[in-house]
């Protein structure tokens, strides 16, 4: 049996993502994929999807579809809120389960003090993968749905939902609100004792050249101690790249997989879903860790979805 | 001299050398293609790049320490290997004017003409020392002096798929119209990239290319 869900209103930026695709980036392919893979991967194990299935990314605002054809089970992976229209009219709230039965509209607000959450689909989307992806990356005009941000009309194949008793987290997952940690390197060599100071030690805000590319952060700006100007070499998520300017840019899913600036401190893998979820305006600031700290850090963080996911629960009415 | 630099917890950058030439660019493009076809646990991707590898793995399995020793017990090796046999691709480019408006500028830089600019461009073996930037964007050195030549002061807001450009020491052919400031010597009708190829990118590092003259006509 089908099903799809058929796009009324995209909100802002609408894109399919899944764990993005790291085994092209020798060819120039970015990875892409969720800016906050904690969220997608904890909404997916919830709806027995694979973790790294594909899902619906909501940047700054919820979108409002219909599901069309067949029932669709879907959960909202974000702070976002919204009702469903139809013949049992009721709110929607994060990290619940709810079955559309054909017909039923889907109308969420807007994406609350992050910048993105994740409309996840029980049995994931019938769509094609590209490069063994289902993320889109809309730059390149390939991946995803149709190689681009949904708009109004779009239908979206997916799975039918099954009779099954629906789910709920008895609350959503916390992110870290802390200084963002961050491993020094590989060019921090390249940067005076003062710009490390100032690193570690100022508060920087998120301008509002945020974006699936990266975050550029006003504030202080980094001083290079000799020319800012390096033999191309590769990106990785969340290094911190300087060009001369001295204006730091955290890159992000998109980034261009190679770059000629260099990168003064990379975030760590646990701090990368929650940097992802930055917004303008937000304040943060940066803590310089060992990469051996940084790696515990990452298994705790694991340990702490899986002790998540332990206290799903059948929905309460 | 090696490097082994921290990128994150979750990769590293290996520098094997200070300066981009053939040689660096051979031992990272043996040591990656050995990382690829025997990886070790946890590996997740590897970068070629002009003068370093970038090698990522995932936190949970393993560590820097691991991938480094690995990597660099390769790079020990990579002297003693033979280079490994590169494909090498005939690439058709047109110099037509129409198509290479920065040529002309260049060769009277260099009290030549614009033909032989041409010739000696087609004239040389280029190696691909990295695909970057933009998906299938081969970065190919080394130009004979005569065309070595500033990138532009200001970038074309777009330069066509095709278009063959030269900048510094490299040429380069861009897969898809996109934003670019180097300069314009050329166009082929190839398709570098598609990404419902399984190999979706035509030209990869490591590989040698040979452009060949084509009119406007071909």
């Amino acid at each position: 049996m089908t099903a799809a869900l058929r796009i009324l209103s995209p909100g802002v930026l609408a894109t399919i993502q899944d764990l993005g695709r790291p085994s092209f980036q020798h060819l120039g392919v970015p990875v892409s994929g969720a800016l906050d893979a904690f969220s997608l991967r904890l909404g997916n194990v919830l709806l027995r999807n694979d973790p790294g299935a594909g899902a619906l990314e909501m940047c700054y605002s919820g979108l409002q579809l219909e599901a069309a054809h067949g029932p669709v089970r879907i959960l909202v992976a974000g702070p976002c809120e919204g009702t469903i229209e139809g013949l049992a009219p009721r709110s929607v709230t994060p990290w619940r389960s709810e079955c559309l039965r054909a017909g039923d509209r889907l109308l969420l607000g807007s994406v609350k003090n992050a910048s993105c959450a994740y409309l996840i689909v029980a049995g994931g989307f019938r769509i094609p993968l590209v490069l063994g992806s289902m993320s889109t990356y809309t730059r390149g005009s390939f991946g995803g749905f149709a190689g681009r941000a949904l708009a109004e009309g779009d239908e979206i194949p997916t799975a039918a939902a099954i009779d099954e008793p629906e789910v709920e987290l008895p609350s959503p997952p916390q992110y870290e609100k802390g200084p963002v940690r961050i491993v020094p390197g590989p060019q921090d060599d390249y940067f005076t004792n003062n710009a490390s100071e100032v690193l570690y030690g100022e508060r920087f805000t998120v301008s509002t050249a945020a974006d699936r590319v990266g975050i550029r952060l006003d504030g202080p700006r980094l001083e290079h101690s000799r020319l800012a100007d390096i033999p191309s070499d590769g990106t990785v998520h969340g290094m911190i790249q300087v060009p001369p300017s001295g204006q730091p840019i955290i890159l992000l899913n998109d980034r261009q997989t190679t770059g000629g600036y260099p990168k003064i401190g990379t975030v760590i893998t646990a701090d990368l879903p929650r940097v992802g979820r930055l917004v303008p305006n937000q304040e943060i600031h940066f803590m310089r860790v060992t990469p051996a700290e940084a790696v515990k850090i990452a298994r705790e963080r694991e340990q702490e979805l899986l002790r998540i996911i332990a206290t799903a629960r059948a929905a309460r009415i | 001299m090696i490097r082994v630099l921290f990128a994150g917890d979750s990769a590293i950058t290996v520098e094997l050398g200070t300066d981009v030439s053939y040689e660096v660019s051979r031992r990272i493009f043996d040591i990656f293609q050995r990382l690829r076809t025997a990886p070790p646990p946890g590996f997740l991707a590897a970068l070629p790049t002009l003068r370093s590898l970038t090698v990522q793995f995932d936190p949970l399995v393993t560590d820097d320490k691991s991938i480094s020793a690995h990597v660099l017990a390769l790079a020990e090796r990579a002297d003693e290997m033979r280079a490994t046999a590169s494909v090498r691709w005939r690439i058709p480019a047109c110099y037509d004017r129409a198509f290479a408006p920065d040529l002309e500028g260049i060769a009277i830089t260099a009290g030549t003409t614009a033909e032989a600019l041409a010739e000696l461009h087609a004239g040389q073996v280029y190696r691909v020392y990295m695909v970057g930037g933009f998906p299938g964007f081969p970065f190919m050195g080394d130009l004979p002096p005569p065309l070595q030549a500033p990138r532009l002061p200001s970038p074309r807001l777009a330069l066509p798929a095709g278009s063959v450009a030269a900048a510094g020491r490299m040429t380069a052919i861009y897969p898809a119209a996109t934003p670019g400031g180097w300069n314009l010597i050329g166009r082929t009708p190839v398709r570098l990239f598609d990404p419902k190829r399984e190999n979706p990118a035509l030209i990869g590092p490591g590989d040698e290319v040979k452009f060949f003259p084509i009119d406007m006509a071909t």
